[in-house]
């Protein structure tokens, strides 16, 4: 059981000599949707970068299934782990559904055009990101809600069960920001895939999270279930702010303000 | 389908231009004279001047401009740099750079010594330019490392004059050579350099999927499972063998590989696999007009085949760069 899923033990990180990470260790339970959050360079997405192996960690070890990450080539270990950078770059040429095409990538052998199977899976990534409509647009011709859901939609058709994003509801509107969510809980609900999720948003995070990593100056502070590991008072202390619960009377979850 | 289409005209063009490239000249010859010099050649003037002058130099600007193509393309997407091109990033000076050396310190003369000389030099270039770009940790914009690379041309150049000045036999000999052009090279390498060229250009179809997924940032391109540090060395490798294949063959030639890889996405296809063709396919197309621009435009002169595709290239480069800087902005 302890060798099951994503975990990262003892990692320290260091950007050009700066330290981020100070001896961090997480467990991301499966068919869950965990939310890291904190303040602005408290090391979120830098912890979220070396769980998708993206990053390579000064100290310490990040395991899948028992297997070190390191060790995993990159075309096998993309089939398990999803991850959808900060802001990537977007060619303005590429029409949405080739952009969600380069996900079947790992799935692909260097000569081969698109299978069925590959076919399929694009065809599900843009129904599930309600993007069917717009195939055969232009990402430029898109809105930036839609623009975010087109590189989620990519990240999916990756077919991996484990989804991992860096904030990817920056830069969106409410409107966007709550559907976008909306979208990841599906994913956990309903294909039974695991979310990670770098979130500023507080309220997102306790509208949605079942899991939540709450991070500061380098480490981990509290990591649990949402109930167990989100309180006004770590919160106020993680952001140097007096942060308190409110309740809607139709509402489980409390929302959160910032005084 | 319309890639179908746009791939059948592409090459009609190309043909066009090679048969042209056969009649025109110093001398204009009639399809009739040149059929008859290609299939039954004999001692007439017709002959002599079709096989012996025409034929290799439309075979070495078709193939040095496809082998230019690939290469800039290559370099451009494993960069991720719209003005990569083996002339502006000092590949071109360091092959040249390697084979003034050769001859004139160590008396090569031998080309196919020579031409594993250019290779030598091109691969050092390619390794000091890529330690630049690994000293800025990735951090570098297109047009910092487009001027690492001038500054690395212009380095390497001033070594290659020194080596030439100091000695005048070589001057005399390698002059001509370094103008970079397709007249008057020796068919001999050519028959060895075209084969490489074509196996070249096939070994870069296995990376287009690759370079494709490149084209949204290396991090989310690792993301999606290519191994973006494979990827680059081997697009690399082959780009750097492309040059120095080239620069034995016709000397430093530059543009047409910062050019043909734009026309062919000006094309609007996406796919990576036929961006390689078509960039191919215009690149011998441009770099065989330019060499028989360079045969008319001062008859009974020759003009530089480098001046007319600067003509062409210089423009591409100052429009790339202001597109460059809208998107900055």
């Amino acid at each position: 059981m302890t060798n099951q899923g994503l975990t990262i033990k003892d990692v320290s990180f260091a950007y050009a000599g700066t330290p981020v990470l100070h001896d961090v260790s997480a467990t991301f339970a499966k068919g869950r949707l965990t939310a890291i959050c904190g303040p602005n360079g408290c090391g979120k997405s830098t912890l979220l970068n070396i769980a998708a192996a993206q990053l390579t960690p000064s100290r310490g070890a990040v395991h899948l299934d028992g297997q070190p990450l390191a060790q995993i080539p990159p075309k096998s270990r993309a089939k398990q782990i999803a991850m959808l950078p900060q802001s990537p770059h977007v060619p303005s040429e590429l029409k949405v559904r080739d952009l969600v095409g380069l996900g079947r990538y790992a799935h692909r052998t260097a000569l081969s055009g698109l299978s069925v199977d590959d076919h399929d899976a694009i065809d599900a990534a843009l129904k599930s990101t309600k993007l069917d409509a717009y195939a055969h647009r232009p990402i430029a011709a898109l809105s930036g809600g839609q623009k975010q859901r087109a590189w989620i939609s990519m990240t999916l058709a990756q077919s991996a069960p484990w989804v991992l994003l860096d904030e990817p509801t920056n830069h969106l509107d409410v409107t966007h920001a709550v559907e976008t969510i909306e979208l990841l809980w599906d994913l956990v609900q309903a294909e039974n895939r695991t979310v990670v999720v770098v979130l500023h948003d507080l309220n997102l995070m306790a509208r949605f999270a079942d899991d939540v990593i709450l991070m500061d100056q380098g480490r981990i502070i509290a990591q649990n279930t949402f109930a167990e590991a989100v309180t006004e008072k770590r919160l106020s202390a993680i952001y140097k702010r007096s942060i308190s619960f409110g309740h809607l009377n139709n509402r489980e979850r409390p929302f959160i303000v910032v005084d | 389908m319309l890639k179908y289409y746009l791939f059948g005209l592409l090459v009609l063009t190309l043909a066009i231009a090679l048969c042209t490239s056969l009649h025109l000249g110093l001398r204009l010859y009639t399809p009739v004279q040149v059929w008859a010099a290609l299939t039954a050649p004999d001692t007439s003037e017709v002959a002599l001047i079709v096989n012996g002058l025409r034929v290799p130099r439309t075979l070495a600007a078709c193939g040095v401009g496809a082998a230019l193509a690939v290469c800039g393309l290559l370099m451009q997407s494993v960069l991720r740099n719209p003005l990569a091109d083996p002339g502006l990033l000092g590949v071109n000076a360091g092959a040249s750079f390697a084979v003034v050396f050769a001859f004139s310190v160590f008396g090569v003369s031998s080309l196919h010594v020579l031409s594993i000389f250019a290779l030598a030099g091109a691969t050092m270039a390619t390794c000091l330019l890529y330690m630049l770009l690994a000293l800025a940790g990735g951090r570098m914009t297109s047009v910092t490392l487009v001027l690492a690379g001038v500054s690395l041309a212009a380095m390497l150049s001033a070594l290659t004059q020194v080596l030439i000045v100091t000695d005048e036999g070589t001057m005399e000999a390698l002059l001509f050579w370094l103008a970079g052009g397709f007249a008057d090279r020796d068919p001999q390498m050519l028959w060895v350099a075209l084969p490489v060229i074509g196996v070249g250009v096939l070994l870069a179809a296995p990376l287009a999927q690759g370079l494709q997924a490149l084209q949204i940032g290396e991090p989310a391109a690792q993301a999606i499972g290519v191994n973006v540090a494979r990827l680059r060395i081997i697009a690399l490798a082959l780009a750097t063998v492309l040059a120095g294949i080239c620069v034995t063959i016709a000397g430093p030639v530059g543009f047409v590989g910062l050019v043909a890889p734009h026309l062919a996405s000006m094309t609007g296809v996406q796919s990576f696999g036929w961006r390689i063709g078509f960039s191919a396919l215009i690149g011998s197309t441009l770099a065989v007009c330019a060499d028989i621009a360079a045969r008319l435009v001062v008859a009974p002169q020759e003009a530089p085949v480098t001046a007319m595709l600067a003509l062409v290239g210089a423009p591409v480069l100052i429009a790339l760069v202001r597109r460059q800087d809208g998107a900055v902005a």
